[in-house]
C-alpha cells in the first residue's frame, strides 16, 4: 500500500532523513521506532506532504505523494494524528471531529462514523460541546485520533499517541490501536515506547540519527539483543 | 461645559455608528491576519475602491444604489482576491519583514493608482435620500444614517457569525487560524480558506466605505488610509484573531473618537486621531493580546 | 551576478578609487553644473543619509520601523524654527512664544539640537514598542509618524499646520550633504563592525537566542533605534533647507514608505546595498519619472498628467523585487 524508496529529507541544510525505504502493506500495524531526534516524525511529516524529500519516491496506493499537495493527500486515503495531538483548542470536540471528515465527499455516513468514534472512546461524546483545550493530555490525544479516523483513511499515521501520557492512558491508547488493527485499519505507527509498539505490531523499522538501523517482524525484534539493550531497558 | 441629555444620546449613536464601520473594517484585518499572520495594509483602501464604485455606477451609468452596491460589492471581493493571488500568495512562508513591506507597497500602490485615475479633489457623495433623513424620538433628533448603519452592520454580524460557526468552510477557517499544520493534515486547502477569508473580509469592508461615504458625504482616494489604519488598531485592540474582538475593538474606538471630540474644546478636536495611536500603543504594552486574543503563538 | 559585484567592491582598492572618483566628481559638478542638477546630487545625498540611517533599524538589527518620517519631521522642524531670520519670525509666527520668536542659531547648532530631540523621541517611543515585532512594530512606529504629522498639522502656532514653513535660509549645500554622508557611513560603518554590531545582527537573526546568550536586547535595539533616529532628524533637517519649504505632508506615510522602497530594493543587507537603492530610487524619479508625472511628449505622444504614476511605478518595482529576488539589487 505504501512504498517509500531511498527518500532524502533536509532542514535547509541538515540532512535529517538518509536513503530511507521501508513499506506498509494493507492491514499491518507497523511501528518505526527510535530515539528522539532520530527523525521519525519527520518521516510522517513528509509522508503527509509537510515536508518534501530532495531525493526518493512516496508511492501511495499508485499515486506518487512527492508530487501531491498536502491537502489532497488527505483526500487520497492517509490521515496523520500528528506529534503532540495538535487539536483545535477552540473548537468543540464535534467541530474536531467534523474537521477531520473535511475531504469527504459524501456525507451520509457521517453520523454513523462519529458514534463509532465515541463508542471508542466514550468521554468524548459526554464531552461533544465543549472546546477540546479543556480535555486533558489523554483524552485530547483520543480526539487526535478520533479526528484523524473520521476521513475513513486507508493508511493511519499515528505519532507518538502515548508521549506524555499516564500509564493507565497509553493501555488505554494501545487497546484501542489494537481495536483499529481488528477492524483492518493499516496503521504506521511512530513510537519512543518500543515495548508497547512491538507487542501490537506486525513489523517494525529502527531509525537511527535518519538511517533505516534495523527491520524485521516485531517478534524478532523483541527478541533482538541490540534492541533490547537500546530501547527495551536491557 | 455642560450639554443636554439629548447631545449625549445622539453622541451615543453617533459613536455607535462609526464604531460599526470601524468593527466591519477590522474584521476583514483580523480574518486576514488570523490565517496568513499578515497585516493587508491595503484592506483600508478598499473602503475608497468601495465608494468610488458606487459614486461612478450611481452617477456616470446611472444605475439604480441597489444594483451599484452589489456590484461594488463583487468587485471589491475581486480586486481583494487579486491583491491575494499577485502580492500574497507567493510570498507564503517567507519571513515576516518580506510580507509586511510587500503589503505596504499594494497599499501605496492603490492610493496612487486612485490618485491617478481620479481626480484628488474630493467629491460629493450621497446615498439615496432616505438615509439622510431624521427621525425624532421624543424631542430627541436622529439622523437616520447612523441607526441604518447601526442595523447593517448588525444584521452582517449575525450572518457572519452563523457562517463561522456553522458551514464547513467557516470552521476550517477557525481551525486555520489556529493551526495552519493540523488544518492541514485535515485536508483543508489552504488557498481556498484565504480566499474566502479576503472575500469575507472585502465585502465587509466594501460596505464599511459605501457607509463611511454616506455619513460624510464626500468621498476622495486618500480616504480610506486613516480609518483603515484605526480599523487595524480596533482589530488589534480586540484582540487579533478574534472576530468579536475586532467588532468590540471597532466599537470602542468609535465611541471613544466620539467622545473625546465631545468633551474636549473644539480647537483639540483634531488631536483625536492622536489618541487612537496612543490606544494603540497603550494595549500593546499591557495586554499585546488584545482583549479577546489568543495567548501570542509563535508560528511552527 | 550580485556576487561578483560584490566581491569587487569588497577590495579595498575599489573602495579607494571609488572614492576618489565620487570626490573628484562632486567636487567638479559643484563648479559646473546647474543648479537643477545640483539639487538632484544633494538629493541623492540626503538619501543616501536616510536610507543608510533606517538601515540601522530595518536592515541590521531587523527592527522594522516606519518612524524615520516621523523623525525627519522633528530634525526639520526643528532646525526651521531655530534658524528662522528672526525679522521675518514675527510675521509668520505671530503666536510663537516671545523666547522662540527672538532665537536665531547657526545651523550647525540647531542641527544638533534637531537631532537629539529625535533621539530622545526614539528613547521615549523605543521604550514602548521595541518589545514589539513584525507587523505589530511596523504599524506601532507608523503610529508615531502619524502622531507627529498630526502634531504639526494642528499645532499651527509653530508650525503653520499644513501650509507649513516657506523661505527657509537655504544652508543645505553639497559640503552640508556630502559631508554628513562621510560622517553617516563612518559611523555606521564603525557600529556595524563592534561588538554592538554583532549583537544588533544576532537580535536580527533571532532575538531569543540572542538575549540567552546574554545580549541585552533593550540596549542594543534602543541603541540601533537612536542612532536611526538621529541621523533621520539631520537628514530631514538638510531635506528642508534644501528645499527651503517644508509642511507635513513631505514626512508622512509615502516618505516613510519611500525610505523603505530604497532600503529594500538596494539591498538591506549592507551599506552599499542602502546606498545603491538612495541613488537608484532618488535619480530615477527624479530625472525621468517626475516629468512623466507632469505630462510630456514622448516619441511624438502627448502623455497627460499622471501624478502618482511614480509612486504606482515604484511600488510595482518594489513588489516584483521582493517576489524575484527578496533581499534587494546587493543583498547577501
Amino acid at each position: 500500500m505504501l512504498k517509500v524508496e531511498n527518500i532524502n529529507v533536509y532542514y535547509d541544510q541538515i540532512h535529517v532523513l538518509k536513503d530511507v525505504s521501508f513499506e506498509v502493506r494493507r492491514g499491518e500495524l507497523v511501528a518505526l521506532l527510535g530515539a528522539n531526534g532520530a527523525g521519525k516524525t519527520t518521516t510522517l511529516r513528509t509522508l503527509s506532504g509537510l515536508i518534501r524529500p530532495r531525493t526518493g519516491t512516496i508511492r501511495f496506493l499508485d499515486h506518487e505523494l512527492t508530487r501531491t499537495p498536502p491537502h489532497k493527500i488527505v483526500s487520497l486515503g492517509l490521515a496523520h494524528s500528528p506529534e503532540g495531538r495538535q487539536i483545535f483548542a477552540q473548537l468543540t470536540i464535534l467541530e474536531n471531529l467534523l474537521m477531520g471528515a473535511y475531504t469527504r465527499k459524501k456525507t451520509d455516513r457521517l453520523q454513523d462514523d462519529i458514534e463509532w468514534i465515541y463508542s471508542l472512546f466514550p468521554v468524548l461524546k459526554q464531552r461533544e460541546k465543549l472546546p477540546a483545550g479543556a480535555l486533558s493530555g489523554g483524552e485530547q490525544q483520543m480526539l487526535a485520533i478520533g479526528r484523524a479516523l473520521m476521513s475513513k483513511p486507508q493508511l493511519l499515521l499515528l505519532d507518538e499517541p502515548s508521549l506524555g501520557l499516564a500509564p493507565i492512558m497509553v493501555e488505554k491508547i494501545f487497546e484501542v490501536i489494537q481495536t483499529l488493527k481488528q477492524n483492518d485499519i493499516t496503521i504506521l505507527l511512530v513510537e519512543q515506547n518500543a515495548y508497547e509498539a512491538l507487542q501490537i505490531a506486525d513489523r517494525a523499522y529502527v531509525l537511527e540519527t535518519g538511517f533505516i538501523k534495523l527491520e524485521g517482524k516485531a517478534a524478532d525484534l523483541i527478541a533482538n539483543p541490540e534492541i533490547k539493550k537500546a530501547y527495551l531497558g536491557g | 461645559m455642560t450639554y443636554s441629555a439629548e447631545y449625549w444620546i445622539q453622541q451615543f449613536f453617533n459613536g455607535l455608528g462609526l464604531g460599526s464601520i470601524y468593527a466591519l473594517t477590522a474584521i476583514g484585518y483580523t480574518l486576514v491576519y488570523g490565517i496568513l499572520r499578515l497585516i493587508n495594509f491595503a484592506h483600508g483602501d478598499l473602503l475608497m475602491i468601495s465608494a468610488y464604485t458606487v459614486a461612478s455606477l450611481v452617477g456616470f451609468a446611472l444605475l439604480p444604489y441597489p444594483v451599484a452596491v452589489a456590484a461594488a460589492l463583487v468587485f471589491v471581493a475581486l480586486i481583494g482576491l487579486t491583491i491575494e493571488r499577485l502580492a500574497y500568495r507567493p510570498l507564503r512562508g517567507k519571513p515576516e519583514e518580506t510580507t509586511l513591506v510587500t503589503s505596504l507597497a499594494v497599499s501605496i500602490l492603490i492610493q496612487n493608482l486612485a490618485l491617478m485615475i481620479l481626480s484628488p479633489q474630493p467629491r460629493a457623495f450621497s446615498l439615496p435620500a432616505f438615509f439622510n433623513a431624521t427621525t425624532q424620538i421624543g424631542n430627541v433628533t436622529f439622523p437616520l444614517i447612523n441607526i441604518i448603519i447601526i442595523l447593517i452592520t448588525v444584521v452582517l454580524l449575525f450572518a457572519l457569525t452563523l457562517m463561522i460557526k456553522k458551514t464547513k468552510i467557516g470552521i476550517a477557517m477557525r481551525a486555520s487560524a489556529e493551526n495552519l499544520q493540523a488544518a492541514t493534515l485535515m485536508g483543508i486547502n489552504l488557498n481556498s480558506v484565504v480566499r474566502t477569508a479576503f472575500i469575507v473580509g472585502s465585502m465587509l469592508a466594501a460596505v464599511a466605505g459605501i457607509l463611511m461615504a454616506g455619513r460624510y458625504g464626500r468621498i476622495e482616494p486618500f480616504m480610506g488610509f486613516v480609518p483603515g489604519l484605526k480599523a487595524f488598531v480596533a482589530a488589534v485592540i480586540g484582540g487579533i484573531g478574534s472576530i468579536y474582538g475586532a467588532a468590540i475593538g471597532g466599537l470602542i474606538l468609535g465611541f471613544g473618537e466620539i467622545l473625546f471630540v465631545a468633551m474636549l474644546p473644539p480647537d483639540l478636536s483634531a488631536f483625536k486621531d492622536i489618541f487612537v495611536f496612543l490606544a494603540l500603543i497603550l494595549m500593546l504594552l499591557i495586554k499585546p493580546t488584545g482583549l479577546f486574543g489568543r495567548p501570542a503563538d509563535r508560528r511552527v | 551576478m550580485a556576487q561578483s559585484i560584490r566581491k569587487f567592491l569588497d577590495k579595498k582598492s575599489t573602495k579607494l578609487i571609488l572614492l576618489a572618483a565620487v570626490i573628484v566628481f562632486l567636487v567638479v559638478a559643484n563648479f559646473t553644473l546647474s543648479t537643477y542638477y545640483l539639487r538632484i546630487i544633494n538629493l541623492v545625498g540626503v538619501n543616501i543619509i536616510l536610507v543608510v540611517s533606517l538601515g540601522i533599524t530595518n536592515g541590521f538589527t531587523g527592527i522594522f520601523s516606519l518612524g524615520h518620517a516621523g523623525f525627519m519631521a522633528v530634525g526639520a522642524y526643528t532646525t526651521a524654527l531655530l534658524t528662522y531670520p528672526v525679522q521675518r519670525k514675527p510675521l509668520l509666527f505671530p503666536n510663537m512664544p516671545e523666547w522662540l520668536q527672538t532665537l536665531e542659531l547657526p545651523f550647525i547648532v540647531a542641527l544638533l539640537i534637531g537631532g537629539l530631540l529625535a533621539v530622545l523621541c526614539s528613547l521615549l517611543i523605543g521604550i514602548c514598542v521595541l518589545k514589539l515585532h513584525g507587523h505589530y512594530l511596523a504599524v506601532s512606529t507608523l503610529g508615531f509618524t502619524v502622531i507627529v504629522n498630526i502634531l504639526a498639522a494642528n499645532l499651527t502656532d509653530f508650525t503653520r499646520g499644513n501650509s507649513g514653513i516657506s523661505g527657509l535660509p537655504q544652508f543645505t549645500d553639497m559640503w552640508w550633504v556630502y559631508g554628513t554622508v562621510a560622517i553617516t557611513i563612518y559611523v555606521v560603518w564603525r557600529l556595524l563592525n563592534s561588538a554592538y554590531g554583532r549583537a544588533m545582527l544576532a537580535i536580527r537573526e533571532d532575538d531569543l537566542a540572542a538575549e540567552a546568550m546574554g545580549v541585552g536586547i533593550v540596549k542594543h535595539k534602543l541603541l540601533a533605534f537612536s542612532t536611526g533616529a538621529f541621523f533621520a532628524a539631520i537628514g530631514g533637517s538638510l531635506y528642508g533647507h534644501l528645499v527651503m519649504s517644508i509642511n507635513p505632508n513631505m514626512f508622512s506615510y509615502s516618505m516613510a514608505f519611500g525610505l523603505v522602497l530604497m532600503l529594500v530594493i538596494g539591498g538591506s543587507g549592507s551599506i552599499a546595498g542602502a546606498i545603491l537603492g538612495a541613488v537608484l530610487l532618488t535619480l530615477i524619479p527624479e530625472l525621468f519619472l517626475n516629468k512623466l508625472e507632469r505630462g510630456i511628449d514622448l516619441f511624438g505622444v502627448h502623455l497627460p498628467q499622471m501624478y502618482g504614476l511614480s509612486q504606482v511605478l515604484m511600488s510595482l518595482a518594489l513588489i516584483f523585487i521582493i517576489i524575484l529576488r527578496p533581499k534587494g539589487l546587493l543583498g547577501k
